[in-house]
């Protein structure tokens, strides 16, 4: 019987195993002095009945592989950035030339061009992140604000595009407001690959929550 | 009884050929006419092509030349295959077990012989076409009309590149019809040239050329980007698929034709020289 | 008993038969002789036979006769009152007769044997089959009666070019089969293949139907089935309207049809008694309920080994979390999971009645969870393999396809992930344009797509648009036809 032998055969190929991920739901990217600092916010269910939570854990290194590699250390299962969905820099960061940091997300295979770039101003990107409880809370927030025309829409690629293209972007803006909630800060604008200013809703003509 | 090799399996099949190269190229501003003028470059060859086939058929040096030319595509389409898949998800398999595995499945669909390779073209021409424009609707709302960009003097360059990978195949499937399907090979070709030129053109005008030119594989990576719902985001695997048949095909129909001189049982050639004796 | 010849003293033909028949306690001789002294022997099976007309139509009027002397034609023509009796000189055909429920006289004073039929064994009555139930339409169904069968064919097609050509197949059961179909719209062709087939079978015994169709198919080793089976006579009307050839095998209720075209696969008989509309999207959810069950748990197993990143966020959680403390990969789990779900089936197929209904329930809900409290499984992978299971339900003569496709595009999807399953799905298209029935290619009206025979492939047309004979099956799209 050929065809029962066949199968047989491949039925040995069922050895396909996964290892246990880590899967990432957003990113946050702070300076400190002269090194960075990665911070990931990992989802973690221990159950069916369980709702999904966020865990904490930062690394950091001299650039973004470096960073990923430290990160990708420390957490139990592998990194699995394919369901990331917002990566935050701060200021200090913004202010370097992101377009390195762009470019190299878009070449990793698991990062979504999707990933939708913010700055948090007025703050480290680590203490925004942390700041809700509920997975992908910021990614539906900049998610509305772009539908609704308030912060400006602008995923990953291009944030690539319009960097390589003339050296300047806008990018929308992050902060925590005074009750403590994440909120719209308008517009970080960026000229020759560095964040030069921030513009509120008010300067771009639409309506802000800032 | 002789089994007939029917001009719409025939366009099927040449509708492979383009279809194939789309996860391959580069996305720039010029790939957009690039592919169209290659496409249309490669359907009228093979219009003539296919016209000159009975006359190629009936020499058996010929029939080897087919054969020996008919390595080269097949070679660089298994390689290539095998490096995207290596490059994309099976970063830690050896690249010879891809082409091995690809090599394998090639050939069993070549044992088929060419009508049969002609007939299985026609529903994975359909899905491959099917599942372009599902992923060209689904990313509609995305595009950016700025990035359109009209043709300068690197379009020869563009379609030179396109054409050194596209015509050869084309040119050996349609000196190896036996029947006279040159209308076939021409509409085959026009249409897959058409979704080629399509694809290019949603990933220019979806990525911009900038980052376009960061990717390995632009088209493939633009297509993860279309999405419906929360379902599929990052879906460019459901793209490559019917993409990945396509050379399949492609690869299996060019087998026919090598293993045409080492065998009387491959399909219509089969039937073909049977006729012509 | 080629070798076996009667003489024409009555005493020696008893003598001889009864010894044939020697320890066959069923064997019955009966001597009857008329008021003028008529001798004659009659000779059947008790409980083939009907006894009232071997009372009646063959003893009485032997025992009332006037002559003293009667050849086997006058016995025929004049004595016996039956419509249905002959002289008969072949050995093998007497004895094939008799042992078929006929009754065979001897007279005095001839050696040739008068065959009456007789033939009185009990059938069960025509009633709907259960695998071919429909919402409405006929609902009688082919029995293990042979001549009945024929009868419930011939009651539907009412033309005198149907027609019966009878065989025996089978050195010891030597079983009556029937080749039937409609001269002038059957290809000859097709007949005469058939024919030849059936013919050059050398084999002992034809219990069933299968016995020969597993013989005379084509691609006997292909999971897809190249010869129609069915145990309604309108389904074997339609498919002989349609040109095509019907195999009735005696002591079977099942009728082989040829050739077998794989869009049959999807037509069910409910879907030309009921609304064209309403037929269509069942048509269409069987197809689709074919390629569900056979690639679900294959996807399943892809997206969670490979493509992860294609799976919905808030999903992946909910299924990585489900996966966590179960001791097998995910592979491997679905592997298990789906022969535990054959097993069931094949378990509450072979209990009997109430018994297997339980047996499905304890199966499906109690195991099913246990297995997922102990963490022997995952609830997601039931949940797929459950799908999977209620799906392939769907297209019951795609069965033997589904089981083995399952596993071996899961083997795929395994290996390669959605490209394992992609070139697995390529590779039995492959296999597919490559088969054919009785030279019919296969894949026939769904991609060679000859444009007359469109009316019922893929969708029913409405009957309004239909042709009589809704499609002749062609051996090979002509030139003619448009592809």
């Amino acid at each position: 019987m050929k065809l029962p032998g066949i199968v047989l055969l491949l039925s040995l190929l069922l050895c396909g195993c996964a290892r246990e991920v880590s899967p990432v739901s957003a990113l946050a990217l702070d300076r400190e002095d002269d090194v960075y600092r990665l911070t990931a916010e990992v989802v973690r269910q221990d159950s069916l009945d369980d709702a999904a939570l966020p865990a904490y854990l930062s690394a950091t290194g001299r650039d973004l592989p470096e960073l990923l590699t430290n990160l990708s250390n420390i957490l139990p299962g592998e990194l699995y950035l394919s369901h990331a969905q917002v990566l935050l820099i701060s200021e200090n960061v913004a202010e370097e030339s992101i377009l390195p940091l762009a470019d190299y997300l878009c070449t990793e295979n698991d990062v979504r061009l999707s990933l939708r770039v913010a700055v948090v101003r007025d703050g480290t990107a680590t203490d925004l992140l942390q700041n809700d409880d509920e997975v992908y809370a910021l990614s539906e927030l900049l998610d509305r604000a772009a539908q609704e025309g308030t912060l400006p829409d602008m995923p990953l690629y291009r944030v690539s595009e319009v960097l390589h293209a003339d050296g300047t972007a806008i990018l929308p803006a992050l902060y925590l407001d005074e009750f403590g909630q994440t909120a719209p800060a308008g517009t970080a604008v960026f000229a020759n690959e560095r964040l030069s200013c921030f513009l509120d809703g008010d300067e771009i003509g639409g309506s802000s929550h800032a | 009884m002789r089994e007939r090799l029917f001009p719409r399996w025939g366009a099927a099949l040449f509708a492979l050929l383009p279809l194939s190269e789309i996860l391959y190229t580069p996305a720039t501003g010029q790939t957009v006419y690039a592919a169209a003028l290659a496409s249309l470059i490669c359907a009228l060859v093979c219009a003539g092509g296919a016209r000159l086939a009975p006359v190629w058929q009936r020499s058996r040096v010929l029939q080897w030349l087919l054969a020996l030319l008919a390595l080269w595509p097949i070679a660089s389409s298994l390689s290539r295959m095998g490096i995207f898949l290596r490059s994309t998800v099976f970063a830690s398999r050896p690249l010879w077990s891809l082409i091995l595995i690809l090599t394998i499945c090639s050939l069993l669909a070549a044992t088929a012989g060419l009508n049969r390779c002609a007939m299985w073209a026609l529903p994975v021409a359909w899905l491959a076409g099917t599942v372009i424009v599902l992923s060209g609707v689904l990313t509609v709302s995305q595009l950016q009309p700025v990035h359109w960009a009209m043709p300068d003097a690197s379009l020869p360059r563009e379609t030179g590149r396109i054409l050194l990978r596209l015509l050869p195949a084309s040119l050996v499937l349609s000196l190896s019809l036996p029947e006279s399907l040159s209308g076939a090979a021409a509409r085959g070709l026009s249409a897959g040239g058409a979704l080629f030129a399509l694809m290019s053109l949603r990933t220019v005008l979806l990525l911009g050329v900038h980052t376009a030119a960061l990717l390995p594989y632009p088209n493939f990576s633009a297509a993860g980007l279309a999405a419906i719902g929360d379902f599929a985001r990052h879906g460019e695997v459901f793209f490559a698929v019917p993409l990945l048949l396509c050379e399949l095909g492609r690869c299996a129909a060019l087998a026919c034709v090598l293993l045409l001189p080492f065998s009387h049982s491959y399909g219509v050639l089969r039937l073909s020289r049977r006729a012509n004796q | 008993m080629d070798s076996i010849t009667f003489s024409t003293d009555l005493e020696s033909n008893i003598r001889l038969m009864q010894a044939i028949f020697q320890g066959d306690n069923t064997f019955v001789t009966r001597r009857a002789i008329g008021h003028a002294g008529l001798s004659c022997a009659v000779f059947f099976f008790d409980g083939m036979v009907n006894n009232i007309a071997i009372n009646q139509s063959v003893i009485r009027p032997i025992v009332c006769s006037d002559l003293s002397r009667a050849s086997a034609e006058t016995l025929c023509q004049t004595v016996l009152q039956i419509n249905d009796s002959r002289v008969e000189t072949d050995a093998s055909k007497l004895f094939a007769s008799f042992l078929y429920g006929d009754t065979v006289v001897f007279t005095e004073g001839d050696a040739r044997p008068v065959v009456v039929n007789t033939k009185g064994f009990s059938v069960r009555s025509a009633s709907e089959p259960e695998n071919e139930r429909v919402l409405s339409g006929p609902r009688e169904g082919f029995t293990e009666c042979f001549m009945p069968n024929l009868a419930l064919i011939r009651r539907r097609l009412n033309d005198r070019r149907l027609k019966f050509t009878f065989l025996r197949i089978g050195s010891r059961t030597n079983t009556v089969v029937c080749l039937c179909y409609l001269a002038g719209v059957c290809e000859q062709k097709l007949i005469t293949h058939l024919r030849r087939k059936l013919e050059s079978l050398d084999i002992d015994s034809v219990l069933d139907a299968n016995y020969l169709a597993e013989r005379i198919r084509d691609h006997r080793f292909a999971p897809f089935p190249t010869l129609g089976t069915t145990e309604r006579p309108d389904v074997v009307a339609a498919r002989l309207v349609e040109g095509r050839c019907a195999i009735v095998v005696d002591g079977s209720p099942v009728v082989l049809t040829a050739p077998f075209l794989f869009q049959e696969c999807f037509q069910s008989n409910d879907d030309y008694y009921i609304n064209f509309l309403q037929a269509n999207l069942s048509r269409l959810l069987r197809v689709a309920g074919f390629l569900f069950t056979i690639t679900f748990p294959a996807v399943y197993v892809a997206l969670m080994l490979y493509h992860r990143e294609l799976v919905p966020a808030r999903l992946l959680f909910a299924v990585s979390a489900a996966q966590r403390g179960v001791p097998l990969p995910i592979g491997w789990e679905t592997f298990l999971m789906l022969l535990v779900l054959e097993a069931l089936k094949e378990a509450g197929a072979r209990t009997p009645g109430a018994m297997g209904q339980t047996m499905s329930i304890v199966g499906g809900l109690v195991l099913g969870q246990a297995a997922v409290s102990a963490r022997f499984a995952a609830a997601p992978t039931v949940i797929v393999v459950a799908i999977a299971g209620v799906t392939g339900l769907m297209v019951p003569k795609l069965q033997t396809a589904t089981l083995w496709l399952r596993f071996a595009l899961l083997a795929g999807a395994a290996a390669y992930g959605l490209y394992g399953v992609g070139f697995a799905l390529a590779l039995t298209l492959t296999w597919l344009c490559r088969m054919h029935s009785c030279s019919v290619p296969y894949l026939l009206n769904l991609i060679p797509r000859v444009q007359a025979e469109q009316e019922d492939a893929w969708l029913r047309a409405p009957w309004f648009f239909m042709r009589h004979d809704r499609f002749a099956v062609k051996r090979n799209p002509s030139k003619g036809d448009k592809p």
